[in-house]
C-alpha cells in the first residue's frame, strides 16, 4: 500500500537518478557516428568562462550530447511525432515508402545572384571554357513522393533563377534526364546523394555537353553491389531509424584509373588512393567509399586516354560521378572550395586545364559561401 | 537555467532536492539560497549581483519602514525612496533604450544608447521585492529580521524567473519549519510533469506553426494561414506560460512551499473581465492591490474609475515589454473592460453562453496579434490578412494543418478543464492506478523531446 501511494515519487526520482548515474559512469565519445558530428568536450571550470556564461552553455551542451541512450531518445521523439501525423523531423521529410527527403528552404536570392555574378566574372577571366551544373535533389525531382501538400517548387525556381542569370558559362540542366527516370532509384532513400545509377544518367548528359569529353558508352555497363546496409545522413539526422537501408552499387572498375589525394597545403606530397575505398564500408559514413571522402584536391589520371583535362569545382555529389568522368578525361582535378584555400587562378596556370566544370547540388550551392574564393 | 532542460531535470534538481531533504528543517533555507544563486547565475552570471542588490535594498527598507512606523511621515519617506529605487533599476535595465528611442522619434534627435541585455526575470522579482516594504508599511506583515530568509524568498528558484509572483505575506509563515510531506512531494511531482509536458510537448510544437507563419511576409498570408498562425500562438503562449507556472508550483511543493495559482483555464472565459481573472492571476492581483486600489479603484466615481483602468492597463502593457505595441495591447484590454463594465456584461446575461464564449476567444486571439507583432505596420497588415486576404488557403496551409492536427486538437482539449471532469467520472481506483503510468510516460516522452530539442524558448523570459 505504501509503495503504491508513493509509486510516482519512486519512479520519477528513480528515472532521474538512473540517468544521472549512467551519465556520470558511461564512457564519453568524442564523435557521434550516428549524427556525423563532433560532440561537446567536458568543459573546464575557469573563472573567466563562468562570468561570461560560456562554461554553463558548454555544460548544457555536454549533458545533452552525452545523455545516456541519446540515439534511442531521438528515435522515440521521431516516432512520437510520426504517430501524431507529422512527416518532418529535423528538416527531413518522411516520404512515400519511407524514402527520406531533405527539406529545401527558399534560399536568399541576393546571395544566389552574388554567386552567379562571381562565376560570370571569373569565367571571363579564364581562357578555358566554363560550364555550370546545379544538381537537383530528390526533393525536387521525386516530389510526387513527398508527404501530402508539401507543394514545393523552391528548388526548381532557384535552379532556373541561377541559369537565367548566367552569362558566359554554359548551363548544363540535369532536370530533364533525372525527371524522365524519376520512378527509378536515382537517389538513395536514406541519404541526400544520388545513387551511382543517378550519377550515370547525369554523366550521359554531361558528356554530351562538355567540350573535351572523349565519349564513353555507358549502355553496356553493369551494376555491382558492394554494400547493402548503407544508412545515410537523412536517416541519422531525422531519427527515422525504422526505415530500410540502401545498397551501394558501382559500374566502373576501381583499377581503371589512378587516384592521388592531397592534404591542404602539402601539394607536393600526393597520397595514392583509389576510385573506391573499401575500408569506408565498415564505418558509418559509407558514402565515403567513393574517392575516400573529403579532400581539398584529388587528381584522377587515366593513362588509357589521350590527353584532355577537366578542372571540377565541386561538392560531395561529384565523388560518385568521378568514376564515370574518369572514362572521358585523362586527367581530372577535383577541387573542394571548403578546404582548398589557395588561388584557383594560380592552379590553372600551373596545370594543363582544358575545361572547367562547376558542379554543386542546388542545396549546397545555396548554402556554401566559399565560391567567392574563385575570384578571391 | 530553464526547467525544461536536461541540466535542470537530471542534474540540478536531484542534487538540490537530495541536499534539501537531508538538511534539518531549520537550516534548509541556507541550502535553498545557495541553490537559488546557482540557478540564477547559470544564465546570468553577472546579474546575480544586481539581484543581491535588490534583495539588500528592500530588506533594509523593510526594517526602516517598521522602525519608523510610529512616525508615518518618516516611514512613508523611506518607502517612497525604496519604490523609486526599484523602479529606477527596472527602468534602467528594461526601459532606457525604449524611452530614448521614443524621445528621438518625438524630438527628431538622434541620441544613442548602448544595448543592455535585459536581466532575466527582473520584472518578476522587482515586483515581488517591491511588494514587501509596501506590505510592511501597511502593517500586513512584520519586517523580516533574517536577510537569508528574505533573500531566499526573493530568489526562490522555482518562481524567480517567470512567476507566479508570490507576495511576502503569502509565504512568510511557511519559512518556519519547512518540512515537505510525502503527499506534498507526490502532488509536486505530478504538477511538475504536467507543466513540463504542456511546455515541451504542446507549446514548443504549436510554436513551430506560429514560427512558420510569423516568418512569412504578413502581406502574403492567406485567410487560413493568418488564422492558423495566430491561433497557434494563442495556444503556444498559454501552454508555455501556464506550463511554466505549473512547473514552478510543482517544484515549490517538492520544496514544501505552496505558491498561489496563476491560471484557471483562461480560454474557457465568457468575457474579457473573466479572462483576466483567470490569466496570469498573480500579476492581475498585484496591479489591483498595489496600483488600482491605491489610485482609488472604483470608489471615486465612474469617470475616475475609467481613468484608473486606463492607467493600470497602460502600465500592465508596458510591464510586458518596452515597446509601444504592448501599450496598445494593454489599452485594447482597458477599452474592452470599460465597455464590458458599462453595458456589455449586462447584455451578455441575455445571450447564449457559446456566443459569449466565442466573443471572448475572438477578442483574446486578436489581442495576441497586438501583443506579438512589434511593428505597427506588420501588425495591421496581419490583421488585414485575417479578415480580408484575397487568398483563402494554400497547399502549405493544408500541410501545416494536417501535420499538426493531433497536437492542435490536444492543445484545444487541454486548454479546457474537460480532462478533470472526465477524471471525476472514472472510479477512484482506476485513476490512482492509471495516473502514475500516464505521468511517467509523459515524463519520458518529454525527455526524448528535450534530448533532441531544436526549438525550446520561454516566451515570458523577455519580461
Amino acid at each position: 500500500m505504501k509503495i503504491k501511494s508513493n509509486i510516482l515519487i519512486y519512479l520519477f526520482f528513480g528515472i532521474i537518478l538512473v540517468f544521472l548515474l549512467l551519465f556520470l559512469l558511461l564512457p564519453k565519445h568524442t564523435f557521434s557516428q550516428q549524427e556525423n558530428r563532433v560532440l561537446q568536450e567536458k568543459p573546464e571550470l575557469k573563472a573567466s568562462d563562468v562570468t561570461a556564461g560560456v562554461f554553463m552553455e558548454n555544460t548544457d551542451r555536454y549533458i545533452a550530447d552525452h545523455f545516456p541512450l541519446r540515439d534511442t531518445w531521438i528515435t522515440v521523439k521521431a516516432a512520437c511525432e510520426y504517430a501524431a501525423g507529422k512527416r518532418n523531423s529535423n528538416g527531413i521529410y518522411y516520404g512515400k515508402d519511407g524514402q527520406l527527403f531533405p527539406q529545401f528552404n527558399v534560399p536568399d536570392y541576393s546571395k544566389l545572384a552574388q554567386k552567379i555574378e562571381w562565376i560570370n566574372s571569373w569565367s571571363s577571366s579564364v581562357s578555358a571554357p566554363v560550364s555550370l551544373c546545379l544538381i537537383p535533389s530528390a526533393t525536387d525531382i521525386q516530389r510526387d513522393c513527398l508527404p501530402a501538400h508539401t507543394v514545393n517548387t523552391a528548388e526548381e525556381d532557384a535552379i532556373r533563377f541561377c541559369y537565367d542569370n548566367l552569362s558566359g558559362p554554359q548551363a548544363i540542366d540535369l532536370r530533364p534526364v533525372l525527371t524522365e527516370h524519376k520512378n527509378e532509384k536515382i537517389y538513395y532513400r536514406t541519404d541526400h546523394h544520388w545513387t551511382s545509377y543517378g550519377a550515370k544518367l547525369a554523366f550521359d548528359t554531361l558528356q554530351d555537353h562538355l567540350y573535351y569529353a572523349q565519349h564513353s558508352d555507358t549502355s553496356n555497363l553493369n551494376a555491382t553491389t558492394v554494400c547493402d546496409d548503407f544508412y545515410g545522413t537523412s536517416y541519422s539526422s531525422s531519427g527515422y531509424t525504422w526505415v530500410h537501408p540502401d545498397t551501394i552499387e558501382t559500374y566502373i572498375d576501381g583499377n581503371c584509373a589512378s587516384v592521388e589525394s592531397f592534404v591542404a597545403g602539402i601539394w607536393n606530397e600526393p597520397q595514392s588512393s583509389g576510385l573506391y575505398d573499401e575500408t569506408k564500408l565498415n564505418g558509418k559514413d559509407k558514402y565515403s567509399y567513393f574517392l575516400g571522402g573529403i579532400s581539398p584536391l584529388i587528381h584522377i589520371h587515366n593513362s588509357d586516354l589521350s590527353p584532355s583535362s577537366l578542372l571540377l569545382i565541386r561538392d560531395s555529389y561529384s565523388d560518385s560521378i568521378a568514376p564515370f568522368l574518369s572514362q572521358t578525361y585523362s586527367d581530372i582535378y577535383l577541387v573542394d572550395l571548403r578546404y582548398y584555400k589557395d588561388s584557383i587562378q594560380q592552379f590553372i596556370l600551373e596545370h594543363p586545364v582544358n575545361e572547367i566544370l562547376i558542379m554543386y547540388s542546388m542545396k549546397n550551392f545555396a548554402e556554401d559561401n566559399n565560391l567567392g574564393l574563385l575570384i578571391g | 537555467m530553464v526547467f525544461s532542460s536536461l541540466t535542470f531535470i537530471y542534474v540540478f534538481l536531484p542534487v538540490v532536492l537530495l541536499g534539501y531533504y537531508l538538511i534539518p528543517s531549520k537550516a534548509k533555507y541556507y541550502w535553498l539560497f545557495l541553490a537559488n544563486l546557482v540557478f540564477y547565475g547559470w544564465g546570468e552570471p553577472v546579474y546575480v549581483l544586481l539581484m543581491l542588490f535588490s534583495i539588500i535594498i528592500n530588506f533594509v527598507s523593510g526594517l526602516f519602514v517598521e522602525h519608523f512606523s510610529p512616525s508615518p511621515a518618516k516611514s512613508k519617506t523611506v518607502l517612497v525612496i525604496t519604490i523609486i529605487t526599484d523602479i529606477m533599476l527596472l527602468g534602467y535595465f528594461k526601459y532606457a533604450g525604449f524611452i530614448l528611442q521614443s524621445f528621438n522619434a518625438i524630438a527628431g534627435s538622434n541620441y544613442t544608447w548602448k544595448d543592455i541585455i535585459l536581466p532575466l526575470g527582473i520584472s518578476f522579482y522587482t515586483f515581488q521585492a517591491m511588494s514587501y516594504p509596501i506590505d510592511v508599511y501597511w502593517k500586513k506583515v512584520p519586517a523580516q529580521k533574517n536577510i537569508l530568509i528574505f533573500g531566499t524568498y526573493i530568489s526562490m528558484f522555482p518562481q524567480l524567473i517567470a512567476g507566479p509572483i508570490v507576495r511576502y505575506e503569502q509565504i512568510s509563515r511557511q519559512f518556519t519549519g519547512i518540512n515537505p510531506s510525502r503527499s506534498q512531494i507526490t502532488s509536486g511531482v505530478q504538477r511538475f510533469i504536467i507543466g513540463l509536458s504542456k511546455k515541451v510537448l504542446i507549446a514548443n510544437n504549436v510554436g513551430l506553426i506560429w514560427d512558420h507563419y510569423s516568418s512569412l511576409l504578413p502581406s502574403s498570408l492567406s485567410l487560413m494561414g493568418a488564422w492558423l498562425g495566430i491561433v497557434a500562438f494563442t495556444l503556444q503562449i498559454y501552454f508555455d506560460f501556464s506550463g511554466y507556472s505549473d512547473m514552478a508550483i510543482g517544484l515549490g511543493k517538492m520544496l514544501g512551499f505552496s505558491f498561489p495559482e496563476n491560471f484557471r483555464f483562461p480560454y474557457m472565459s465568457d468575457s474579457i473581465t473573466e479572462f483576466w481573472r483567470r490569466w496570469h492571476m498573480t500579476l492581475g492581483s498585484w496591479f489591483r492591490d498595489y496600483v488600482y486600489i491605491p489610485l482609488g479603484g472604483n470608489r471615486k466615481g465612474l469617470l475616475r474609475q475609467i481613468i484608473n483602468i486606463l492607467i493600470v492597463w497602460a502600465i500592465t502593457g508596458l510591464w510586458h515589454g518596452a515597446s509601444w505595441n504592448f501599450v496598445l495591447w494593454g489599452l485594447y484590454y482597458a477599452v474592452l473592460l470599460i465597455i464590458e463594465k458599462l453595458f456589455l456584461l449586462r447584455l451578455q446575461k441575455h445571450l447564449p453562453s457559446f456566443i459569449n464564449h466565442l466573443y471572448a476567444l475572438f477578442a483574446v486571439t486578436c489581442g495576441w496579434v497586438l501583443f506579438q507583432i512589434t511593428s505597427l505596420g506588420d501588425m495591421f497588415t496581419y490583421l488585414r490578412a485575417m479578415f480580408s486576404s484575397s487568398i483563402v488557403y494554400t497547399g502549405s496551409d493544408l500541410y501545416m494543418l494536417l501535420s499538426n492536427a493531433v497536437v492542435l486538437i490536444a492543445a484545444f482539449f487541454f486548454s479546457t478543464d474537460w480532462i478533470y471532469r472526465i477524471g471525476e467520472k472514472v472510479p477512484e481506483k482506476t485513476v490512482s492506478a492509471v495516473k502514475p503510468i500516464i505521468l511517467i510516460l509523459l515524463f519520458l516522452i518529454s525527455t526524448a523531446f528535450l534530448v533532441n530539442d531544436t526549438y525550446n524558448p520561454f516566451l515570458y523570459f523577455r519580461f
